[in-house]
C-alpha cells in the first residue's frame, strides 16, 4: 500500500494511541513512539514492533510513523495504525 | 438474554472492561456512538478487539449503521469475519433483515464460517416497525431476538416522551410477537434518573419482555435482578 | 547480603549505616528499651526574665535558641498534607542562615514541598526520612539521586519505633499547630488551618531535644479543648502568617468511587469478608481513603446494617464515612491517626468516641501493643503484588518513587485479614508481577488480592481457602491473574538500575526489607 498523504487515527483517551503516518522519503518504515516512560521502558520495543508489522502486513514499503501512546494494548495499536495507513492511502 | 449493554465500539478502554459489568450481552455500537468521521476507525478497532480480547463469557452483539446508509455494508463485511454472535438490524423492516442476512451469507461463505451461525437482532425504531414486527421476525431464520427503541419510535409518532403508559401498545405488540416466535424480546434502553430504572424494567417485564438494553454498565445489575 | 525475601543489598550502606536485614514479619518482638529524652526545664513565670518566654518573635530567634547547626535533624508532621507551609518555611530560613547537611525527618512529603528540591541540590538538605511521599518534585529528586544520602522510608509505626529506640534522633521538631497558646498548648481541630488530629508528631514531642509549635492562630492561655500537645512538651512557640493552605489540607469531602469497576471490586471484597465471617459484632475495620478502598467501607456498612452488626472500632485515616458509621452506632469508637476531610476534623474536635491515636499507639511493633494488633479487617491499595503476595507501594514499575509505606505494613501485619483491592490492569501495566519492583509489605502479611478480573487468596491462608471453597465469588489464583494480565500487556522488559541506592525501605521493626536503586 502506498501512502500519498499524511493521516492520523486514534484519540488521546486512556488506553488509546494516536498514530500519524507520513509518506517516507526513502524505502523502509521508521517508527517514533512517545508516551509515559513507565510504559515505554517496559513495552516500548514490543509496541514499536506491532506498529512496524502492521504496516508491513499492509504492504507499506516506505513510511514515517509517529505514535503518541496513552497505554494502548496491542489490538488498539494495530487498529489505529491500520486506520491511519488506510486514511493516508 | 436478560441484559444487553451498549458500549461505544471506538473506545479501547470500554472495549477492554465491557465484560466486567455482568451483562449477558454486549452491544458494540458502530452507529450513534461513533461520529461520521470515525466510522472506519471504529470498525477496525472493534474487529481487532473481537480477535484479541476474550468475550467468550458474553453474547457479542454488533450494532451497525442503518441499512439505509453505505456504512452498513462495510460494518458487516469488516466486523463479520471476527465472528460476533449477532448483528442488530437498525430501523428493521423485512427488507432490511433480508439484506443483512444476505450479507452474512457472503461473510460466512468467504470466511469458512458455519452458514447461518451469525444471528440477527432487528431493532424496532418506528411505527411501521411495530406494526410489522411479526413480518420482521419471519424475514430470516437468523432472527434470535427483537429489541425496542422507544425514543425513535416516539419521535416517529411525533409524540413527546411522557411516561410508560404511551409505550404499552408497542411493547405489548413486540413482546407478544417474540413470544409467539420463541425468541427473546429486549426492551428499550432507559435514560431517566437511576432510581426509575427498576420500575421501567418491571413495566416491560410485566408486558412479557425477557430482557432489556442497558444504556451503561451501572444499569446491568438492576436489569439482571428484574428479569431474573 | 540478601534478606529472607531474597532482596540484595550491602551490609553497610553509606549514609544509612549498618543494615539489619528483614528476617520475617513476626520475628522481631520481645524486650525493648527506649532512649531517654533531653529536656530544658522552665522556671515559673515570676522567675522568667523577658526574652526567655516561650513565645519567639521570629524563626531566626527560634534557630538561635535551639542552637541550630549543620547536620541537625528536624522533625515535621504532615497533617496539613498538600497544604503545608511549615516545612518550606523552616527550610528556607535554614538555607538563608547558611545551614548545611540537614536531615528532614518529615512524616510525609507532598507536592507542595517542591521548593525544598533547591535545598537538596545546594546541600542544605542531605537526608530525608518519611513515612509517606506523594509523586512530585521531591520524590523525583530522590529517584534521580540528587539527595546525598539515601532517603529512609519507615512505616507510620516504624518511625515512632525508630525515634523511641534511638535509631533516629530528632534535634528539633517543628509542629505545625492550627491553634496554640503562648505557653505551647496545641489544638489541631480549631483555627483557620484546622487539620484534626496531630498524631504523627507525638514521638517527636516526647523525644526531640527541642519542640517548637508553629502556629497561625495564637490564642489566650489556655488553648481550647481538645488540647492534643500539652505545654510541658513544648519549648517554643512561633507565630507565622499562615501554616497552610486550607484548600490543600483536607478535601471538603472524600467520596466513594463512582467508577463502576471500582465499585464491583469493592463489592466483591465486602462479600468475601461477609462469607468468611468477618462481618460480626465487635468487628474492627480500617480502609485507605482511596476511592476503591473507601468503597469497601460503604459496602461493609450495608452488610452491617443488613445483618444488624455493631462493630467495635474503625481506625487509621478517618473520613466522613467512618464518622457517619460512628454517628449511626455501627461503630462504637474511632481511633484516628489522620483526618482526611472536614467532617472528620469536626468530629475529632467534638466527639469523645472519636479518639486521637499517636503513631506509636497506631502501629509501633515494639510498643506494649499497637492498635493494629486489635484490627480485624484491613483494606489496602497496592502498586504491584508478586506471586508470593509481596506488595510494593513505593515505586512504579519503572523504579520511580511514587509513595512510601504509610501504615501499609503495620496494618497488614496487625490485622486478622489484609485485603488488597486493585484493578488488575493499570493502563498497559499488570499489577501482578513475577517480582515486585520494591517490597514494602511482606507477602506473609497479605491475605487476599481482590481485582476486577478475579480474587486470589494467599495459599498460606488455608483456613480462608477452606472456608470459601464452595463460594460463588470469582476465586482464582494469583498466577492465573498474572498470566491473564500478561496475555493482554505482553511480558514487561526488565528495567535497568544503577548500583546507587537512593532510598532504604525499612520494615516496621527497623530491619531493611528492600532498597530503591536509581533507575538507569
Amino acid at each position: 500500500m502506498k501512502l500519498v498523504r499524511e493521516a492520523t487515527a486514534g484519540t488521546t483517551d486512556a488506553g488509546d494511541i494516536v498514530v500519524t503516518v507520513l509518506p517516507g522519503d526513502k524505502p523502509g518504515i521508521t517508527v517514533d513512539l512517545k508516551g509515559k516512560s513507565v510504559v515505554l521502558k517496559q513495552f516500548g520495543e514490543q509496541m514499536k514492533a506491532v506498529i512496524q508489522k502492521t504496516a508491513e502486513d499492509l504492504g507499506v514499503e516506505s513510511a514515517i510513523i509517529k505514535a503518541q501512546d496513552n497505554a494502548a494494548l496491542d489490538y488498539t495499536i494495530r487498529a489505529r495504525t491500520r486506520c491511519a495507513i488506510e486514511r493516508a492511502n | 438474554m436478560k441484559s444487553l449493554m451498549i458500549v461505544n465500539a471506538n473506545n479501547p478502554k470500554i472495549l477492554l472492561d465491557a465484560v466486567l459489568y455482568g451483562a449477558d450481552g454486549i452491544m458494540f455500537d458502530l452507529a450513534d456512538s461513533v461520529p461520521d468521521t470515525e466510522q472506519d476507525a471504529a470498525r477496525l478497532l472493534l474487529a481487532e478487539a473481537l480477535a484479541f480480547l476474550d468475550y467468550s463469557a458474553v453474547e457479542v452483539v454488533v450494532r451497525p449503521n442503518c441499512p439505509c446508509q453505505k456504512d452498513f455494508e462495510l460494518d458487516i463485511l469488516t466486523v463479520g469475519p471476527s465472528k460476533p454472535c449477532d448483528f442488530v438490524v437498525p430501523m428493521a423492516t423485512p427488507e432490511f433483515v433480508a439484506q443483512a442476512a444476505a450479507l452474512l451469507d457472503r461473510v460466512e461463505a468467504e470466511n469458512d464460517l458455519p452458514a447461518g451461525g451469525i444471528r440477527l437482532i432487528p431493532s424496532i425504531d418506528s411505527a411501521v416497525g411495530v406494526e410489522n414486527v411479526a413480518a420482521v421476525i419471519a424475514a430470516s431464520p437468523r432472527v434470535r431476538a427483537v429489541m425496542f427503541n422507544a425514543k425513535e419510535f416516539l419521535a416517529d409518532l411525533g409524540a413527546a416522551a411522557v411516561g410508560a403508559e404511551q409505550l404499552v401498545y408497542a411493547r405489548s405488540k413486540i413482546a407478544v410477537a417474540c413470544h409467539v416466535a420463541g425468541i427473546d424480546s429486549l426492551d428499550t434502553p432507559y435514560t431517566g434518573k437511576p432510581d426509575g430504572l427498576a420500575a421501567d424494567a418491571g413495566a416491560a417485564k410485566a408486558l412479557g419482555f425477557t430482557g432489556k438494553v442497558a444504556s451503561d454498565g451501572k444499569q446491568v445489575k438492576t436489569i439482571n435482578a428484574v428479569f431474573a | 547480603m540478601k534478606n529472607v525475601l531474597g532482596r540484595e543489598f550491602p551490609e553497610y550502606i553509606e549514609g544509612y549505616g549498618q543494615v539489619k536485614p528483614f528476617i520475617g514479619a513476626f520475628s522481631s518482638y520481645g524486650e525493648r528499651k527506649t532512649v531517654g529524652a533531653r529536656r530544658q526545664s522552665v522556671k515559673p513565670a515570676s522567675q522568667t526574665p523577658p526574652g526567655e518566654a516561650k513565645l519567639c518573635q521570629s524563626i531566626e530567634e527560634v534557630f538561635d535558641r535551639v542552637g541550630a547547626r549543620d547536620g541537625m535533624t528536624f522533625g515535621f508532621h504532615h497533617h496539613l498534607r498538600n497544604g503545608d507551609y511549615v516545612l518550606n518555611l523552616v527550610m528556607k530560613a535554614a538555607a538563608e542562615r547558611g545551614l548545611k547537611d540537614l536531615h528532614v525527618a518529615a512524616t510525609g512529603i507532598f507536592g507542595c514541598h517542591g521548593p525544598i528540591v533547591e535545598y537538596i541540590k545546594s546541600g542544605v538538605i542531605t537526608q530525608i526520612s518519611c513515612s509517606y511521599i506523594s509523586p512530585g518534585p521531591v520524590a523525583k529528586a530522590i529517584t534521580t539521586g540528587l539527595l546525598q544520602k539515601p532517603a529512609i522510608f519507615r512505616s507510620h509505626g516504624g518511625r515512632p519505633r525508630a525515634i523511641e529506640s534511638g535509631d533516629m534522633h530528632i534535634d528539633v521538631a517543628f509542629a505545625a499547630s492550627p491553634t496554640c497558646d503562648p505557653y505551647g498548648n496545641v489544638n489541631g481541630t480549631h483555627g483557620k488551618s484546622a487539620c484534626g488530629v496531630l498524631s504523627y508528631i507525638f514521638p517527636d514531642t516526647e523525644y526531640a531535644d527541642y519542640v517548637v509549635a508553629v502556629t497561625d492562630n495564637l490564642v489566650e492561655y489556655p488553648a481550647p479543648p481538645p488540647i492534643q500537645i500539652t505545654q510541658e512538651k513544648v519549648d517554643f512557640v512561633l507565630v507565622v502568617d499562615s501554616i497552610g493552605d486550607p484548600a490543600g489540607i483536607a478535601s471538603g469531602t472524600t467520596r466513594v468511587t463512582t467508577d463502576p469497576i471500582g465499585l464491583r471490586i469493592a463489592e466483591s471484597a465486602a462479600a468475601l469478608l461477609d462469607e468468611a465471617g468477618y462481618i460480626k459484632n465487635g468487628m474492627s475495620l480500617q480502609t485507605g481513603a482511596g476511592g476503591a478502598s473507601l468503597a469497601v467501607a460503604a459496602f461493609v456498612r450495608e452488610r452491617m446494617l443488613a445483618n444488624g452488626v455493631v462493630g467495635a472500632f474503625g481506625a487509621g485515616g478517618i473520613t466522613s464515612y467512618f464518622v457517619q458509621m460512628l454517628k449511626e452506632g455501627l461503630l462504637r469508637a474511632l481511633f484516628d491517626v489522620q483526618c482526611f476531610d472536614l467532617d472528620s476534623v469536626k468530629s475529632a474536635g467534638e466527639n469523645p468516641a472519636h479518639m486521637l491515636m499517636s503513631g506509636s499507639l497506631y502501629g509501633n511493633p515494639h510498643s506494649r501493643g499497637a492498635v493494629v494488633n486489635n484490627l480485624d479487617i484491613m483494606i489496602l491499595g497496592a502498586t504491584e503484588v508478586d506471586l508470593d503476595f509481596n506488595v510494593n507501594v513505593v515505586t512504579g514499575s519503572d523504579g520511580t518513587i511514587m509513595g512510601a509505606s504509610g501504615g501499609h505494613n503495620d496494618c497488614s501485619a496487625g490485622s486478622k485479614i489484609a485485603i488488597v483491592v486493585s484493578n488488575l490492569l493499570k493502563g498497559r501495566l499488570c499489577m501482578v508481577r513475577d517480582r515486585v519492583t520494591t517490597i514494602t509489605s511482606p507477602g506473609e502479611t497479605i491475605d487476599v488480592l481482590v481485582t476486577d478480573r478475579g480474587i486470589a487468596i494467599n495459599p498460606l491462608r488455608k483456613d480462608l481457602l477452606e472456608k470459601l471453597k464452595d463460594s460463588d465469588l470469582p476465586l482464582t489464583d494469583i498466577k492465573t491473574l498474572k498470566e491473564f494480565g500478561e496475555n493482554l500487556t505482553g511480558k514487561p522488559d526488565t528495567i535497568e538500575f544503577t548500583d546507587k541506592i537512593v532510598a532504604v525501605v525499612e520494615y516496621r521493626d527497623g530491619t531493611v526489607i528492600d532498597v530503591v536503586r536509581q533507575p538507569k
